[in-house]
């Protein structure tokens, strides 16, 4: 509910005024205008009346209606009642009072329209300030006729928590609302409002009516009035409570804020770490405690911001400095890092570093803002420091306890000293002799080490003096001076050199420990520190005693260890020795000619003797000389020069081969003195020692090994039976190597043997390989070429008619030579003439017939004739590119492949003729054409031989008996060529003869057996004779050891026809055959094949006949597709000898009608379907032609079964008729009932549709009898064939 | 050698007819054999017999099936019919290619869906 504007009463009162104005307007108007009619008439009229209506209109409808309203009153006064009765005298009078009278109506009008406006514009006023009071915590007061009575808004009512209508008025009832706190004040801010243009503005605490306090804030002004009873006062109120509480907060805050600070620095103080605090993200510093200020030295300058940290001086492990933004505090702040004890080496103002922990973390508001950076720091100098000393001790202690040389073992003891625990350090030990000897110095500057070694050098310590070194090795009793003074260095120092460079050192403190073991000193260590400013206490003391203490023990077991030495060295002697003969051996070992081996024993030799030059001779074999097989270390000239010496001059050489001993001498001197003219001292200039031993191979010496050196030298026991082992190795090594070598040139020599034999060989092999006759001799001058290393190899041949050379083939030209070379001209022309073979070193010197020899860049030519019984059919030359010098054993080669080149031409010749006469003769032979039995379809394959020049004797026959029998033979005559071809011709001839005479298979085979063994012909063959008859579906069969033919029953059994099997035909006059008779059942497939069919080189020929029976078995199809299966998967693979394949099917006989009687009931249909089923098939109908028919039949069968006018089921009958003319099947069904017409019963109905659809051809007879179906559809026939 | 005749094959004209009721309202009628005016019956009262009122889906396995006549057809259009008129279906699952042929050729194609497999026939339902 919009809540409407309280103060109402006030603009309505200015209406009021507005109205009052109005009255009296119109009053005086009235009154001026009856003055002036009555004084017109004399009598009042309508003019008033008229007033009115114009001071109405203005009223009601504004200035223009107030307006519009005078003139028709004055129209209207003047026409409707002046003018029409009087004529009105104008007078001034008159005129005035007119005058007077418009003026007030348009003045009356003016001040109305005013005042709509006003109220108006007051409205929108109005408006806004209630929207905007409405939506803030704001109201209005307003006290009239003095401060008792109090009118509230709305919204003051909210404020004052008052509910609507329960405020009562009066001022007295808000004052009990003030805050008793300040009531008084209430009261005295209200006079102040009560008085004349009293303003005021004062904030109020008051208890709300609903108990809540709240601040209001009054602004109050009185507003006067002419009339005092309109005086009021009138104020805001506004609710200040939250701005009120939060400026009381931020006081309280500030106020805590700095109580907090004080407790913060309070507290920060007492901790005993340093503290500093920083702000982000300035990183100015806001407070850092007493024990920072101390640690750092001074009190701490506030930073700004981070750059101002750069006073900070630290330094990382690695001694890199310190940025601002590196310090774990600006981390801090910076990233949010907290580090936790970071070691910093610091370097404060103070300038005496130390080692702090710094840890730091940011500090982070309620919404994780990091508002500040905290850091911790402990000085940890101290603790460090002995965390070094422990350090270095367990550093010391390892490398004290390590296995290396004392003094090095010292060094690095009083190297890990600086500078950790001093600036200088220094070992001295004491000798056997009482000397002090100086071992170890370090600094970390090797330029004050030098200085230190110098003094050493120059000012030794003195023994006898009272402090220092000398005193405590003397005393074994430490020395600590925390500060070294001046005066001290004036005591100690010889003279002012020394002293002033003692002095430039600037040592401060000084401690020097004894180097004590089992009660006995050794010596001292020395610390010393100088530019570190750092002085000892008897804490160091301690501490450095430890190490001296330790390090005396390390000194004393390096001692026993190095007494140890010379014994463990000799070991270590030994056993490198054995490794050297290893690495000896092991070079060796990849050595394989005797230069290879004596290099690897000079090479090892060397580094296993430490020896300066090393060398290995060997006797000649005819051992006059020695021969330097390898060496080394000796001068280039030298070596050059003595490369082979005599063995009879005397020296070490020949002295180690005649004793078989080692000779050793110690020196050139020595040397000089027992061989003073031997070759190998001058080879030793420059060297002085050598020792030599004899190469022994089994006894016997085979050359010296040498070793030199070039200081003097005593070769004791171990080192020459060193030597004496490695020379055992090189002899052996020596000697495998010779065998090698000489095994190697035996070998060379049979390879280049076996080369030759081998291509000899090639050339023989090339006229043996199969292949046909242009390969045979491609191949064989391709290795005539190899053989002789030609460019190019060609062979010509005799036309004996045209008296002219032909190229026959050819290697190494670009294409075929085309050339024809008249006998006796030219190069082949004269070998072929002359008989003779010839070489041309160079052929542009003699006359060249074909001008490719010359256009192909051939050079050099060697030829030779072919010869056939001493004719010549060709000729062979071979042709080089470069000059070329034929030797004879070319020429050997050249005839050797001539001879081959000529056999397998007069050979090829020969079987070539005698393969077309064979093969024609054979094809002559087979029959045309099979015959063309009924009831039986045949196909036959003949394949040559592919493989060789050869045709066999493979044939096969068919021909029709007499009683419409097939009869059918296979046969092999063994053999090949015309003469084989010859005799299976006649075989053939007599076979069928005889069969033709209605002799029987076994019969037959009998007889021809008896006429070939008659005749004492030669032959021999193998027949397999059958007859298949159609109408009998039946096969005789009798075999002449030929392979079994085999048989696929219509299921797909194939069985191998075994039996009926005699010998074969030509085998043994006597022999019987017999035969078998075999039932063909329709659908069969007889097959009959020779064994070049199932033959192969690598398997037995039970293994073809199992593959041959594998595809026969397959999906029956028509016979010469079955031939043609057969011959590509088994024929044509690879065939050296004939093939014959005669496939036979015997086809199915058909059923010429198929007649059933059912009776009429639904029982017979499956009877039906079956049979008729049966019938389909064998007549080969195709299964969706089957299945059409059995549904048309079944649906003419069905209709006839339901027949209604049957009288009792099972004496009906239904006759069916099928029958097979070509291809057309017609099928007839007979009731002897009618047919119910169509289908009432809802599952009838269709039969008739169907048996249109499926059938070409429905005739329905009904008569009254019965009712006769006669259907017709015609067989694809595809399978039929 | 006369025609022979060849041996009556019985066996394959018995013809077994079984059904089998599915959850969700399915039934199944599975036909081994030739079904022919003999069968038809049973075929006829094993489609009554997995059908009522609620039925949604019969579905006739006719995968093993070797032959069929007009009346089958008949059946199965009438079973058909009453199917569809109470908003059910019934399915056909025929694999032999005869068979098909027939369904084609009187057009019950149109009316009966055909599948390849009882699962196809079923799976489209939900069932499977």
């Amino acid at each position: 509910m919009r809540e409407s504007f309280p103060d109402w009463e006030w603009p309505r009162a200015d209406r009021t005024t507005g109205l009052g104005v109005l009255v009296a307007l119109v009053g005086t108007s009235a009154v001026s205008a009856l003055a002036g009619v009555t004084k017109l008439e004399g009598k009042p009229g309508p003019a008033g009346l008229y007033l009115a209506v114009v001071i109405g209109a203005s009223a009601l409808g504004g200035l223009w209606a107030g307006l519009f309203g005078s003139i028709v009153a004055l129209f209207g006064y003047r026409y409707f009642y002046i003018v029409p009765t009087h004529s009105v005298e104008v007078t001034a009078s008159n005129a005035a009072a007119l005058g007077a009278f418009l003026a007030t109506a348009l003045l009356a009008s003016y001040l109305l329209f005013r005042a709509r406006r006003s109220l108006a514009k007051l409205r929108a006023y109005r408006e806004t300030l209630e929207l905007a009071m409405e939506s803030s915590a704001m109201g209005t007061m307003e006290w009239r006729s003095g401060m008792s009575q109090v009118a509230l808004s709305a919204g003051a009512e909210r404020l004052f928590g008052l509910a609507p209508g329960a405020f009562s008025g009066s001022t007295d009832q808000l004052l009990g609302l003030v805050h008793p706190d300040d009531r008084s004040r209430a009261a005295a801010a209200l006079g102040v409002a009560a008085e004349a243009d009293g303003r005021l503005a004062v904030e109020l605490r008051f208890v709300r009516a609903d108990g809540v306090d709240v601040w209001l804030e009054l602004r109050a002004r009185a507003i006067r009035s002419l009339t005092p009873d309109l005086a009021r006062v009138v104020a805001v109120v506004l609710d200040v409570t939250e701005t009120r509480e939060a400026a009381l907060a931020d006081r309280q805050e500030l106020a805590e804020l700095t109580e907090h600070h004080s407790l913060l620095s309070a507290v920060v103080d007492q901790l005993p770490t340093g503290v500093i605090i920083a702000e982000a993200p300035s990183g100015r510093i806001l407070l850092s405690n007493a024990q920072f200020d101390q640690l750092w030295g001074e009190p701490l300058r506030r930073a700004g911001d981070f750059s101002e940290y750069r006073v900070f001086r630290g330094y990382h492990p690695d001694g890199t400095p310190y940025r601002p933004e590196d310090w774990p505090l600006a981390r801090a702040i910076l990233a949010g890092e907290t580090t936790v004890a970071r070691l910093i080496e610091i370097d404060p103002p103070t300038g005496v570093k130390k080692t702090i922990e710094s840890s730091a973390a940011p500090v982070r508001d309620a919404s994780g803002r990091i508002t500040a950076g905290i850091s911790v720091i402990v000085d940890v100098t101290d603790r460090t420091r002995r965390q070094r000393e422990q350090q270095f001790l367990g550093e010391a202690s390892a490398i004290l306890s390590s296995s290396l040389g004392f003094d090095e073992t010292l060094t690095r003891v009083a190297q890990l000293a600086v500078p950790s625990l001093a600036d200088w350090c220094a070992v001295d030990l004491l000798s056997d002799d009482g000397a002090i000897t100086n071992v170890a110095v370090a600094h970390a500057d090797q330029g004050k080490v030098d200085l230190a070694h110098r003094l050493q050098v120059e000012y030794p310590p003195d023994p006898a003096s009272a402090n220092g070194v000398p005193a405590v090795i003397r005393t074994g009793r430490s020395e600590l001076h925390t500060e070294i003074t001046d005066e001290m260095l004036v005591a100690a120092a010889v003279d002012g050199v020394q002293l002033q460079i003692v002095r430039d050192l600037g040592l401060r403190s000084a401690i020097t420990a004894p180097l004590t073991t089992h009660g006995r000193t050794l010596g001292a260590i020395t610390f010393v520190t100088a530019e570190s400013d750092r002085r000892y206490t008897e804490v160091d003391l301690l501490l450095l005693e430890e190490i001296a203490r330790r390090a005396a023990t390390a000194v004393d077991n390096a001692r026993l260890y190095s007494e140890q030495g010379a014994a463990r060295a000799q070991a270590e002697e030994a056993w490198a020795q054995v490794s050297r003969l290893q690495a000896v051996t092991a070079a060796l070992s990849e050595a394989v000619t005797s230069t290879e081996v004596a290099e690897a024993i000079v090479r090892e030799g060397l580094v296993a003797f430490r020896a300066h030059a090393a060398a290995v001779v060997r006797l000649t074999s005819s051992g006059t000389q020695f021969e330097v097989l390898a060496s080394t270390g000796f001068s280039d000239a030298l070596s050059a020069r003595w490369s082979t010496y005599s063995a009879d001059l005397a020296g070490p050489s020949a002295e180690a081969i005649r004793t078989g001993r080692v000779v050793a001498t110690g020196s050139a001197e020595q040397l000089g003195q027992r061989w003073p003219n031997s070759v190998e001292s001058q080879a030793l200039t420059g060297l002085e020692a050598n020792i030599a031993a004899p190469l022994l191979v089994e006894g016997e010496a085979i050359g010296v090994l040498h070793m030199s050196f070039r200081g003097t030298r005593e070769f004791d026991e171990p080192t020459q039976e060193f030597l004496v082992t490695l020379a055992r190795q090189c002899a052996q090594a020596l000697e495998r190597a010779r065998l090698y070598e000489a095994e190697a040139a035996a070998r060379g020599d049979a390879e280049r043997l076996t080369n030759r034999m081998r291509r000899l060989q090639l050339i023989v092999d090339a006229t043996l390989a199969g292949g046909s006759f242009d390969d045979l001799l491609l191949g064989l001058l391709k290795h005539l070429r190899d053989a002789v290393g030609s460019d190019t190899a060609t062979i010509l041949i005799l036309d004996e008619a045209g008296g002219v050379l032909r190229e026959c083939a050819s290697i190494g030209f670009d294409g075929p030579l085309n050339t024809r070379v008249p006998l006796g001209q030219g190069f082949a022309g004269r070998i072929a003439a002359s008989q003779l073979p010839a070489v041309v070193p160079d052929i542009s010197q003699i006359e060249v017939v074909s001008p490719y020899l010359r256009a192909s860049g051939i050079v050099s030519l060697a030829g030779v004739p072919l010869l056939v019984d001493g004719r010549t059919v060709g000729v062979l030359h071979v042709g080089t590119k470069e000059p070329h010098g034929f030797e004879r054993e070319d020429l050997l080669l050249l005839r050797l492949a001539a001879s081959r080149v000529a056999a397998a031409l007069e050979r090829a010749q020969a079987h070539e003729q005698e393969h077309r006469i064979a093969e024609t003769l054979q094809r002559s032979l087979l029959p045309g054409a099979l015959p063309a039995a009924s009831g039986i379809e045949a196909a036959a394959r003949y394949v040559p031989a592919t493989v060789g020049v050869t045709v066999g004797g493979d044939w096969y026959d068919a021909f029709e008996l007499e009683d419409g029998s097939v009869g059918i033979a296979v046969g092999d005559v063994v053999g090949h060529g015309v003469a084989a071809a010859a005799s299976m011709g006649r075989l053939r001839d007599v076979l069928r003869a005889y069969a033709t005479d209605g002799a029987g298979p076994a019969d037959t085979l009998a007889r021809l057996n008896k006429m070939s063994c008659r005749e004492g012909e030669d032959m021999f063959a193998t027949v397999v004779y059958g007859v298949v008859n159609p109408a009998r579906s039946s096969l005789r069969l009798a075999s002449a050891g030929h392979p079994p033919p085999l048989l696929r029953r219509p299921d797909g059994e194939v069985i191998q026809l075994e039996e009926g099997r005699s010998l074969p035909i030509g085998a043994a006059a006597d022999a019987e055959y017999n035969e078998v008779d075999i039932a063909l059942e329709a659908g069969s497939l007889l097959v009959l094949y020779t064994d070049g069919l199932v033959e192969r080189r690598d398997e037995s020929i039970d293994a073809g006949i199992e593959r041959l029976a594998a595809l026969i078995a397959e999906d029956p199809a028509p016979v010469a597709e079955v031939a043609d299966r057969i011959i590509d998967a088994l024929a044509y693979a690879h065939h050296p000898d004939d093939v014959v394949l005669v496939a036979i099917a015997i086809e199915r006989v058909k059923s010429p009608r198929l007649t059933l009687s059912l009776p009429a009931e639904p029982q017979s249909l499956a009877l039906m379907r079956a049979e008729l089923r049966a019938w389909l098939e064998s007549v080969r109908a195709e299964e969706d032609e089957i299945f059409d028919i059995l549904v048309a039949v079944n649906e003419a069968c069905s209709n006839s079964i339901e027949h209604p006018s049957g009288s009792e089921s099972g004496e009906l009958v239904v006759n069916l008729e099928a029958d097979l003319v070509g291809e057309d099947i017609t099928i007839v069904v007979r009731d002897s009932g009618r047919w119910k017409p169509q289908g009432p019963k809802e599952d009838r109905g269709r039969g008739l549709e169907f048996m249109e659809a499926l059938m070409e051809g429905v005739e329905v007879v009904r008569l009254p009898d019965g009712t006769t179906v006669r259907m017709h559809r015609r067989l694809r026939g595809e399978a039929r064939t | 050698m006369g025609p022979e005749t060849p041996e009556p094959r019985i066996d394959s004209g018995a013809v077994h007819v079984r059904s089998e009721l599915l959850p969700d309202a399915v039934g199944v009628v599975t036909v081994v054999g030739e079904i022919d005016l003999h069968a038809a019956s049973s075929l006829r009262s094993e489609l009554t017999a997995v059908s009522d009122e609620s039925s949604v889906l019969i579905v006739v396995d006719l995968s093993a099936a070797t032959f069929i006549d007009s009346m089958t057809l008949g059946v199965l259009a009438g079973a058909g019919r009453r199917m569809a008129q109470r908003g059910g279906e019934l399915r056909i699952v025929c694999v032999d290619p005869n068979i098909r042929r027939i369904f084609g050729l009187t057009l019950l194609d149109r009316l009966l869906p055909i599948y390849s497999s009882l699962r196809a026939a079923l799976e489209t339902s939900g069932v499977a």
